[in-house]
């Protein structure tokens, strides 16, 4: 199992407040064009914070859906506790349609809410305190959780978190154990701190649950790390973590991602990081996987046209659902990636059986829009040429342009001379160092290495030692002294 | 005259004596040496001082010792007379001139090293070269004649002397880098070792054919004054000056390597830091890119060269980076100290070759576009199509550039530039090519290989070399120390340079 | 080997003998000395005083022989170490650095306009003759393998022609190029090199005469 470095969590934003998914309006590109999701069968698949969180994210970046996605989202909110979203989706609100009867703040409700929670809050604390007194161990778990819970649900994940961390002293199974680690993990994922989530995943695998619990819990412990991986940028890692999710999964898991967010998530991540044979033996052949697959059937028509080379459809699937994946909570921030990496595979496996290809051929497939366009696709003024220059300038394609014919031909060598020119620069190479190593060798043998003045002592041979003659000898006062 | 006829019988006696065995030659060179001093009395000396023709009597090519013995009389008395280091009479100009070449032209090498072995004979060779021909105001004159004899009396060439030196630094004064070559294509494998082995053991078969030149020029021989490393960081660094300015930038590239990994306990000499920009500026212009120096200089003497070469590595990222302007800028900040380090021909160099990297780079993207389009990806060229296009052609015509233009009918200027991707001779030409180069290289790795075999066997018999690399593994142990808390074993050496590092 | 001493007459036997260049080379460089011994003044008892025309022609033929062994950056070498007080005042010494200053540029026109000039000495002519076919040779060489299509004007510029000519289309220049094996287009106006590959010759500097006189004994092109 191999842990994604810190640094790709650099996002999360450690020890502060502010939650994942947390977009402010002002740094979301909107989004014009209306998904292919209902919005209302679409977020009755998730229960929990999650719902609040994706509503908004809607709401903030789809121009179509932004007021029904923050009304829903306001409403989630009023079911709730957690007043700082509710003041931030009326925020939201107000912006896109100020005269709406949502946009204003119900500040009646805020007070209300604000007091009932700071009552609770005093009451399960005293309720706590009383059960440490009694060192009841098992009341102060259940104390702890509570704290977590009502910290949860008002919005404080930062202390949600800490109280959850609480309980740990005081779990006396297995199942206690499993079960706080979720929260943690939950909690994790709202932050996006996926260094956390990796670690408690970690933690919940060496758990000393009963096997048929380990079983049970596998399908989301899979989940939560392909989650952590993917957003770390481990793709292929993220792929292989995803596949592994077992059809179990089923809704249990739904306050963070549903069977279908499995498909779409595995898919993507498989297709941006696995060769065909692969895709064809790992994700299509997988059986387990092909439920998941079966919710998003055109992931698996796009896994399909991927492994018989079939691109324009499989581009044009991914272009149909960018919208939709752009709104999606965990996929947002990483579309951009993974459909370029997919593209850039695609691109490669389309030159495979070629040794040289026609670029208005290329183009029709890779870049449609560039055919009936001004510039002539098989100039530098083509987008897909500058796509194809940078490509090659990065080395991702061993190919060559030629813009006369309108060609792209793949490097093809002449093996036997490469060979032996390589052969030849390998032997005059070694025969350089070799000449370097016996001087060397010579050098010492007769005692004229440079020396500090203080370790010189008359040279080997009654020759004259080097410090004392000048250009060679040690070079203090040279220009680094004299600085 | 008496004296002159009794050196003719002597020599005579000699030149017999050189059909019998090697032990008998030896003892009879000794004999004669001592015997011709002797004969040398006072008496003869103004006689000889004074008679131009006496050394007509004997044959340089067969009289080698006795004529060497009259002529370092000769130069010996004038310098008395004259109480100059250089008399006029030895100048080019000079009487003893002709001589002195004529000498250098035919002597017996067997002869000379046979005498030189003598430890006793103070540097003749050394003192003939050297006084007519170093300080002379024609340089020139000397250069074939001291590479003539330095070939002639080693001609393997792998034995450092300190004639080497002498003899490049003459070349570079005369401005005569081809004449070098004989001598620079030589790989120095060796310098001279200890007396002791040779005379106990080489010695009585000096005259016989010899397995490697280390057996006779060894450190008491007259061959070479003493040395020191200083002697030999010049000599590669001038022998790479010379493969620059004959443009051969691999050989100097690899001259100027030797003196960049230079084994040192701490402290870097100057030469050295010039060696390293010279061979950075090389790297660029060999292959475009600043290189990696070779393995074996240590990581803290490769931070010091680089802090102490600042301006060259500023000046090699902005052109590996392809940006011309950032380029330019770095040119022009510097150009004092490109003036100051005699590079600025190198820099301009390197200059010039900036548009050949990026068209290098420009074929690996493309296999064919048009001058115009190549103008938009290459910031080095002109903007006008007509003058782009003819300072690409400069460069597929001299061969820096695997190239074909294809020009267009009329007086239109879309002239189209291909890269060919495959060696423009015919394969098997191209092959036969390669041949040669492989077996020029396979040449020089017997060679090698020679004076690696020998380079072992010193180590089996020299006691003084174990205890050598057991100093050097704890000196190079002290090195790294620097870079940490420190030691104090050459502290505050480094102390200085070190200090200079950002 | 004994070589004549260093004479007028001797350097102009060389200079009209059809001897390799390398040959040629290797002969004057031997040669080095003396003149360097007689720029020097006093000259040698053989030679008399400094001769000025004698020097003229040996380092002008020397520069040539550099030439024609391809010794471009030591022919560079070579005109640094041209006598002081000849340099600026001898016409074909002059012309040597203004035709070294043309090939390094690779500007071929200058080449040629400098070859033809007037300037040279007559004992000098058949080297220049000699040089200018040889660059010509070379240019044709490269022309071939650098340009798949190429318009008269541009080729003749290489190849030191009357452009103007080729650039009307002048059916002699044109049939001289189809003579190296070139297609001529009517309809383009264009003229379609045919690749011509050169044995690979050893560009090792060598002493060996004889070796040298084996390589170059068949013509390069």
């Amino acid at each position: 199992m191999e842990y994604p470095p810190q640094e790709a969590f650099s996002s999360a934003p450690q020890g502060t407040t502010a939650s994942f998914g947390e977009a402010t309006p002002a740094s979301v590109t909107k989004l014009d064009d209306p998904p292919k999701f209902d919005l209302e069968s679409y977020i009755a698949n998730y229960k929990g914070r999650t719902r609040f969180n994706r509503l908004y994210l809607i709401g903030i970046t789809s121009t179509y859906l932004s007021v029904d996605a923050l009304k829903a989202a306001i409403s989630e909110a009023k079911s709730g506790k957690d007043v700082a979203r509710y003041e931030k989706a009326v925020r939201a609100l107000s912006e896109v349609a100020p005269g709406d009867h949502d946009a204003t703040l119900d500040s009646a409700w805020v007070q209300q809410v604000q007091k009932g929670v700071k009552a609770e809050g005093d009451q399960l604390e005293r309720e706590l305190r009383g059960y440490k007194n009694n060192l009841i161990k098992e009341s102060i778990r259940m104390g702890n959780e509570d704290m977590g819970n009502h910290y949860y649900e008002t919005g404080d994940l930062v202390a949600a978190s800490k109280a959850y961390s609480r309980m740990r002293d005081y779990c006396t199974t297995p199942n206690h154990i499993a079960s706080m680690l979720f929260k943690l993990i939950n909690v994790g994922v709202e932050r996006g701190d996926w260094l956390s989530v990796t670690s408690n995943v970690q933690r919940l695998r060496n758990s000393q649950s009963k096997p048929e619990d380990l079983a049970r819990n596998q399908a989301k412990i899979s989940a939560a790390l392909g989650l952590a991986q993917m957003h770390g940028g481990f793709f292929r890692d993220a792929a292989t973590s995803f596949l592994s999710v077992k059809p179990t999964l089923g809704d249990t898991f739904n306050d963070i991602v549903t069977p279908n967010d499995i498909a779409v998530y595995g898919g993507l991540c498989a297709m941006a990081s696995m060769d065909r044979t692969e895709l064809q033996t790992k994700v299509l052949d997988n059986v387990e996987f092909r439920n998941f697959l079966e919710l998003e059937p055109h992931i698996r028509h796009a896994i399909k046209f991927f492994i018989n080379s079939k691109f324009r459809p499989l581009l044009d699937i991914l272009d149909n659902y960018r919208t939709d994946y752009l709104l999606d909570i965990h996929l947002h921030r990483h579309v951009a990636d993974l459909y370029e990496k997919i593209r850039i595979k695609a691109i490669q496996q389309y030159l495979v059986p070629f040794s040289v290809v026609i670029l208005d051929t290329m183009a029709a497939i890779f870049s449609p829009e560039v055919v009936g366009g001004e510039a002539h696709p098989a100039s530098l003024k083509s987008p897909f040429v500058k796509e194809l220059v940078r490509l090659i300038q990065e080395k991702v394609l061993d190919a060559r342009l030629d813009l006369e014919k309108g060609l792209l031909i793949v490097n093809e060598k002449d093996t036997r001379i490469e060979a032996q020119e390589k052969i030849l620069k390998d032997v005059r190479k070694f025969n350089e160092e070799m000449h370097l190593q016996i001087l060397r060798a010579s050098v010492l043998q007769a005692g004229m290495e440079l020396r500090a003045p203080n370790q010189e002592s008359t040279a080997r041979f009654g020759h004259v030692s080097a410090a004392r003659r000048g250009l060679g000898g040690s070079q203090r006062g040279g220009p680094s002294g004299s600085k | 005259m008496d004296s002159i006829s009794a050196l003719i019988s002597k020599s005579e006696e000699l030149r017999i004596s050189a059909r019998r065995s090697d032990e008998e030659y030896d003892r009879c060179i000794r004999d004669h040496v001592a015997s011709v001093r002797q004969s040398l009395s006072s008496k003869t000396l103004d006689l000889i001082a004074t008679d131009h023709t006496l050394l007509d009597h004997f044959d340089p090519a067969t009289d080698s010792i006795t004529y060497l013995l009259l002529l370092l009389l000769r130069i010996q008395t004038l310098q008395q007379k004259t109480q100059e280091t250089l008399p006029g009479d030895l100048l080019p100009s000079g009487d003893l001139w002709p001589k002195c070449t004529r000498y250098l032209k035919t002597f017996d090498p067997i002869q000379l090293l046979k005498l030189l072995s003598r430890q006793d004979f103070p540097t003749p060779y050394l003192k003939v070269d050297s006084l007519s021909c170093a300080d002379s105001p024609q340089p020139l004159l000397a250069v074939p004649l001291i590479r003539d004899a330095m070939l002639k009396l080693d001609p393997s060439g792998a034995v450092f002397t300190s004639m080497h030196l002498l003899f490049v630094r003459l070349c570079l004064r005369a401005r005569a880098y081809s004449y070098s070559l004989p001598i620079l294509e030589k790989h120095i494998c060796h310098f001279p070792g200890p007396a002791e082995r040779v005379s106990s053991k080489s010695s009585p078969v000096l005259c016989a054919e010899h397995e490697s030149s280390l057996a006779f020029i060894n450190a008491s021989s007259g061959l070479s004054s003493p040395l020191s490393c200083s002697d030999y960081l010049q000599y590669f660094l001038f022998g790479g000056m010379i493969y620059l300015a004959l443009k051969e930038w691999a050989k100097a590239s690899h001259f100027l390597e030797v003196v960049i990994s230079m084994p040192t306990n701490g402290p870097i000499s100057m030469v050295m830091v010039v060696a390293y920009k010279k061979w950075l500026l090389v790297g660029l212009l060999e292959a475009g890119k600043l290189r990696s120096p070779p393995s074996v200089v240590a990581p803290h003497v490769v931070r010091i060269y680089q802090s102490l070469a600042r301006p060259y590595v500023n000046f090699a990222q902005a052109f590996e980076h392809g940006d011309l302007g950032r380029l330019d800028a770095e040119v022009g900040a510097a150009e004092d100290i490109w003036r100051k380090d005699n590079n600025m021909g190198l820099v301009s160099q390197v200059m010039n070759s900036f548009s050949r990297h990026a068209l290098v780079g420009v074929g690996e993207t493309f296999a064919a576009l048009t001058i115009a389009d190549l103008i938009g990806q290459s910031s080095s060229l002109p903007c006008d199509k007509v003058a782009a296009e003819s300072v690409i052609a400069s460069l597929i015509i001299s061969g820096a550039l695997d190239a074909t233009l294809v020009q267009t009918p009329g007086h239109s200027d879309a002239a189209m530039l291909r890269f060919s991707g495959m060696p423009r001779l015919c394969p098997s030409s191209h092959e036969l090519r390669l041949q040669t180069m492989f077996t020029k290289e396979r040449g020089s790795l017997e060679g090698l290989m020679m004076a690696a075999r020998e380079n072992i066997h010193k180590l089996g018999v020299s006691p003084e070399f174990v205890d050598h690399v057991h100093k050097g593994q704890v000196w190079a142990g002290a090195g790294e120390a620097h870079l940490g808390i420190g030691d104090d074993a050459g502290l505050e050496i480094d102390e200085d340079i070190m200090g200079d590092m950002p | 080997m004994e070589l004549p001493p260093f004479s007028r007459e001797q350097i102009s036997k060389l200079i009209a003998s059809n001897a390799p260049p390398s040959q040629l080379h290797e002969i004057l460089s031997q040669y080095e000395p003396d003149a360097c011994l007689m720029s020097a003044g006093s000259g040698s008892p053989e030679t008399g005083a400094g001769d000025p025309e004698l020097l003229c022609l040996f380092y002008s033929s020397f520069f040539f022989a550099h030439l024609l062994t391809k010794k471009i950056p030591e022919a560079r070498a070579l005109t640094q170490r041209f006598p002081e007080t000849l340099k600026h005042h001898d016409p074909s010494l002059q012309s040597c650095l203004t035709l070294l200053r043309a090939i390094w540029q690779t500007e071929h026109a200058q080449v040629y306009r400098v070859l033809r000039g007037q300037q040279w000495s007559e004992t000098l002519q058949p080297l220049i003759k000699r040089y200018e076919s040889f660059f010509q040779d070379q240019a044709l060489i490269a022309v071939s393998n650098s340009y798949e299509a190429i318009r008269p004007a541009v080729a003749a510029n290489f190849l030191g022609l009357d452009t103007q000519a080729a650039e009307q289309g002048d059916p002699t220049i044109i049939q001289k190029l189809t003579a190296c094996g070139w297609t001529w287009n009517p309809e383009s106006q264009l003229l379609y090199p045919s690749r011509i590959t050169v044995p690979p010759t050893d560009q090792q500097p060598t002493n060996d005469i004889r070796g040298a006189l084996a390589i170059f004994s068949t013509p390069s092109v």
